[in-house]
């Protein structure tokens, strides 16, 4: 999971099939609050005390899934794809770098770092970052996907 | 051999060939809305998209609402810290690949089975393969997954 492309300025303009290699997605932002990471518990029917119970004076600890969900490009807000296109995930490797625990502000960045054809359709992969106040990364992932219409 | 994780835990000493297997879990609606309909504050919630809304869904061309692989990757990286505990969280991977559509209401269960063991200094680098199956035994999920113990 590499991270030595060229980065070109974010795409405000083009939809996500247009992408190239380079282009960046404008980045999200979002502070893990106690009900956000219990929404996600309720979604992966995870209660596990550690994703809702302080451990002293920490935390309790940010789900994967949430983590995992918001470094999907969907949530970048510069994301958008012509209409009558959906996007379809493949394939995707993630790092955990860290521990991430309720409370933190995330920063999500993503950079296209290829692009191909396969059986006459579109893939592109991107890196995606995630990152805490300090500067600490989350996560690590590429994701790679591609574009069809099903009619 | 498989086994439940409220009686076994992975080890050192768990041999190559052992599967694990969280619970299964139905992807009702309404826990796909809350995974993928954004912020339950959020004004109008759930968000309308090809996972939440089988009409939105339809108009792009879709038969209908498909779950995000995301939430059901979710599953095995429950599964990964039950195993490896919090650690799982700083030095895991987990890589994936989507090889069946799921769509609201499936049932789905994660299974992870010991494939190598790698040394590393004192501790021991489990190489896992991963897979999510519907109610069927029908994989949705295939990949890999490394943890330490």
């Amino acid at each position: 999971m590499g991270d030595n492309v060229t980065r070109s300025a974010i795409s405000e303009t083009r939809t996500a099939d247009q992408l190239e290699v380079g282009d960046e997605f404008a980045p999200f932002e979002v502070l893990v609050t106690p009900e956000l990471n219990q929404q996600y518990l309720y979604a992966e029917e995870d209660f596990d005390p550690r994703y809702w119970r302080s451990q002293g004076d920490l935390s309790p600890l940010v789900h994967p899934a949430l983590l995992l969900h918001v470094s999907n490009n969907t949530h970048s807000p510069s994301f958008r794809l012509p209409r009558g296109i959906v996007n379809l995930q493949t394939a995707e490797e993630t790092a955990f770098m860290s521990l991430c625990r309720v409370g933190a502000r995330l920063r999500v960045t993503w950079v296209v770092v290829d692009r191909f054809e396969r059986r006459g359709r579109t893939y592109n992969t991107r890196l995606a970052r995630v990152v805490d106040q300090n500067g600490t990364e989350i996560l690590r992932r590429t994701l790679t996907g591609t574009f069809v219409s099903e009619r | 051999m498989s086994g439940d994780l409220r009686t076994v835990a992975i080890t050192r000493d768990t041999p190559v060939g052992f599967e694990f297997r969280g619970p299964s879990r139905k992807l009702a609606r309404e826990r796909v809305w809350a995974f993928s309909g954004g912020p339950f504050a959020l004004e109008g919630w759930p968000k309308r998209n090809q996972h939440t809304d089988d009409a939105f869904a339809k108009e792009r061309g879709l038969q209908s609402a498909r779950v995000s692989g995301t939430q059901y990757l979710g599953y095995v990286c429950g599964l990964l810290v039950d195993l490896f505990e919090e650690g799982w969280l700083s030095a895991g991977t987990i890589a994936a690949k989507y090889v069946a559509s799921v769509q609201p209401g499936d049932v789905i269960y994660p299974v992870a089975t010991v494939a190598r063991k790698e040394a590393v200094g004192d501790a021991i680098r489990f190489h896992m393969e991963i897979r999510c199956e519907n109610e069927l035994g029908q994989p949705v999920l295939v990949g890999t997954a490394t943890g330490i113990r």
